[in-house]
């Protein structure tokens, strides 16, 4: 008799149980195509050991989400809350709906391009990983293995659950989920408990050798709880004032983890350069919206191609090819601090321009996302029942600051000169702004 | 860097502050959307209906903007729900490199006194019965009801109607 109940042992979370159903789609060509993604594009260029790839984290997803789900569920819900959910969550669609959550933990990014995100910027405009996940998940072999199962399984509620709904609410904005799949929503996607937050920070962290994203996700999960808004009256998926500190590790862990690990300058710049050789290695430079042939590319292709384009002095894309693997990348002259935004909001763009104009826009590069702080706004229940919002429960999250990275690069070959150039403008351009005398835009 | 949206969000901040609003971000948002809807003044902002009502991940990315630099504060709110808005240090900055018309700041102060007091559960309500009127063409009063109760379910229709009632009221009043 085969085999019904099988495991992987995971660095993070030790051993991950899966059923016959599930191998199904973890052996499928599009799972076992995130075994040659990496998790984090060529952040290993900088951290050594974050090599590791999307398909163990899509396997971290599915066990943090159930974990989240059966915390949950696996009691009686509170009256109020049962009387708005009653309707789908019935004991007997329980163990569907726990299918579904699971389902979509693994496949929540079944669709990433070669390097996960780095290159998102070169599909068709409209489209993004998001789109060709759910491509994949109503079109592909994943789709026929969903629908072959016994109760059959729509696809479209693996989407409903898998998709962040805040993602999926600017692509379309006529989707309105019911308040039941809006909790399975945040289970795999929200914002602060989502099992995909959960899961990468923990990953991500770990692989790096930074100490940053760790945080006690057991006690996080023990506290979570499902609770009504008294501010709208929904229902939403909150915390027991219990497990605050732990919910105050993680967001901390992921602010630290944004400034210290995602946004690197050099990891930053790595980017940049992969960007730029698979626009030019590319056909018409960009990735064609059609998921069959997303799919047929890998990381492993395109480092192929990079290493040819590396060894060939004479290949057009040479010089690209040796910024990421000949560590010829740009050098970083610039990098943008809150007092000089406050005193002059312009000041990234103003040195970019300047900086640009002297040197030539090929020679520099410009890098700048956020300010972002997420929401760190969630519900806590307290000790006498209330339910208050977590930045008035705790001093550490209310403070938790916004995201914001700014970057100028150069070209190595001109670095010295450029860092000059900046320091010079960046003087004048302070100074000037202090007098409030020149009109800025 | 977007100064003529920073300076309406500034003015709506300062408008709500100035009717005695605790000035939370749904009343930034949901003023802003209902204020698009009345055609009244440009409102340079996409909306979607999300979670909870209309909402723009724009005008939120460009509060974040507006804190970065130090035009805007926010606080936790005292009277214990979400956050408080408030002009700070370099909003003076700001209406240096940018202003409004008369009619503009006209525009701001009629939607900020009409939703300066209400809490969040009214906010969401009124701005979700405006989009359906306004952005999905629906005229009629129980239709526009009805729509609202299927998005949100755990509203009733009574309260749904009334919350159609007001926002209409309003909405022709300021036309």
């Amino acid at each position: 008799m085969s085999k019904q109940t099988h495991e992987v042992r995971d660095g993070i979370h030790g051993f991950i149980l899966f059923d016959q159903f599930e191998k199904q789609l973890i052996d499928s060509e599009p799972m076992q195509r995130l075994r040659c993604i990496h998790q984090l594009a060529m952040c290993y260029q900088v951290y050594p050991g974050a090599t590791h790839k999307r398909f163990e984290h899509s396997l971290g997803v599915m066990e943090i989400a159930t974990r989240i789900f059966d915390r949950l569920f696996s009691q009686r819900l509170p009256d109020e809350i049962h009387a708005r959910v009653s309707n789908e969550c019935t004991p007997e669609q329980l163990q569907y709906w726990q299918r579904i959550v699971r389902i979509a933990g693994l496949l929540h990014d079944v669709g990433p391009l070669p390097f996960s995100h780095a290159a998102e910027e070169l599909l068709p405009a409209g489209w993004n990983h998001e789109r060709i996940t759910v491509e994949m998940l109503r079109n592909s072999e994943l789709a026929a293995i969903l629908r072959a199962h016994k109760p059959r399984i729509d696809p479209e509620d693996v989407i409903d659950v898998a998709w962040d709904i805040k993602k999926r609410t600017k692509t379309d904005s006529s989707v309105n989920l019911s308040p039941w799949k809006t909790l399975l929503n945040e289970i795999v996607c929200g914002n602060t408990f989502g099992a995909d937050r959960i899961d990468y920070l923990l990953r991500d962290s770990w692989h790096a050798g930074v100490a940053y994203g760790r945080f006690d996700p057991d006690r996080l999960i023990s506290g979570l709880t499902t609770l009504i808004d008294p501010g709208n009256e929904e229902i939403a998926l909150g915390l027991e004032i219990g497990a605050i500190h732990s919910a105050e590790a993680l967001l901390l862990a992921r602010y630290f983890m944004y400034t210290q690990v995602y946004f690197h300058d050099v990891r930053r710049v790595y980017d940049l350069h992969l960007q730029q050789f698979l626009q030019a290695w590319l056909d018409g430079g960009r990735f064609p919206a059609d998921w069959r042939r997303v799919i047929q590319v890998t990381d492993h292709e395109a480092l192929v191609a990079m290493r040819e384009a590396a060894q060939d002095t004479q290949s057009p894309l040479h010089e690209l090819a040796n910024r990421a693997l000949a560590r010829r990348h740009f050098r970083t002259v610039y990098e943008l601090v809150s007092t000089h935004k406050k005193k002059r909001p312009t000041i990234l763009d103003d040195l970019h321009s300047k900086v640009a104009e002297r040197f030539g826009e090929d020679k520099i590069g410009l890098d700048h996302y956020g300010p972002k702080s997420e929401t760190n706004d969630f519900l806590v229940r307290t000790e006498d029942g209330g339910v208050e919002s977590s930045i008035q429960v705790s001093g550490v999250i209310a403070n938790v600051p916004p995201v914001e990275i700014g970057f100028i690069f150069a070209h190595p070959d001109i670095q010295d000169e450029a860092k000059a150039f900046v320091d010079a403008a960046l003087k004048r351009l302070l100074t000037r702004s202090r007098s409030r005398k020149e009109p800025q835009g | 860097m977007n100064f003529k949206s920073h300076i309406i969000i500034l003015a709506v901040i300062e408008s709500l502050r100035k009717r005695g609003s605790w000035t939370g971000k749904t009343h930034v948002q949901k003023a802003l959307s209902i204020l698009r809807d009345s055609g009244k003044t440009t409102v340079p902002f996409h909306f979607v209906l999300y979670k909870h009502g209309p909402y723009s991940f724009e005008l939120e990315s460009e509060l974040e903007q507006m804190q970065s630099y130090g035009a805007v504060a926010i606080d936790p709110n005292p009277e214990g729900y979400g956050v408080t808005l408030k002009p700070a240090k370099m909003a003076k900055y700001l209406r240096e490199v940018e202003s409004l018309s008369d009619e503009e700041r006209q525009a701001i102060d009629e939607i900020c006194t009409f939703v300066g007091a209400r809490n969040v559960a009214d906010l969401e309500r009124l701005a979700t019965a405006s989009w359906i009127r306004c952005q999905e063409s629906v005229s009629r009063s129980t239709d526009v009801a009805k729509r609202l109760h299927a998005l949100k379910p755990h509203i009733p229709i009574a309260e749904a109607e009334k919350a159609d009632r007001e926002v209409y009221s309003w909405l022709a009043a300021t036309k």
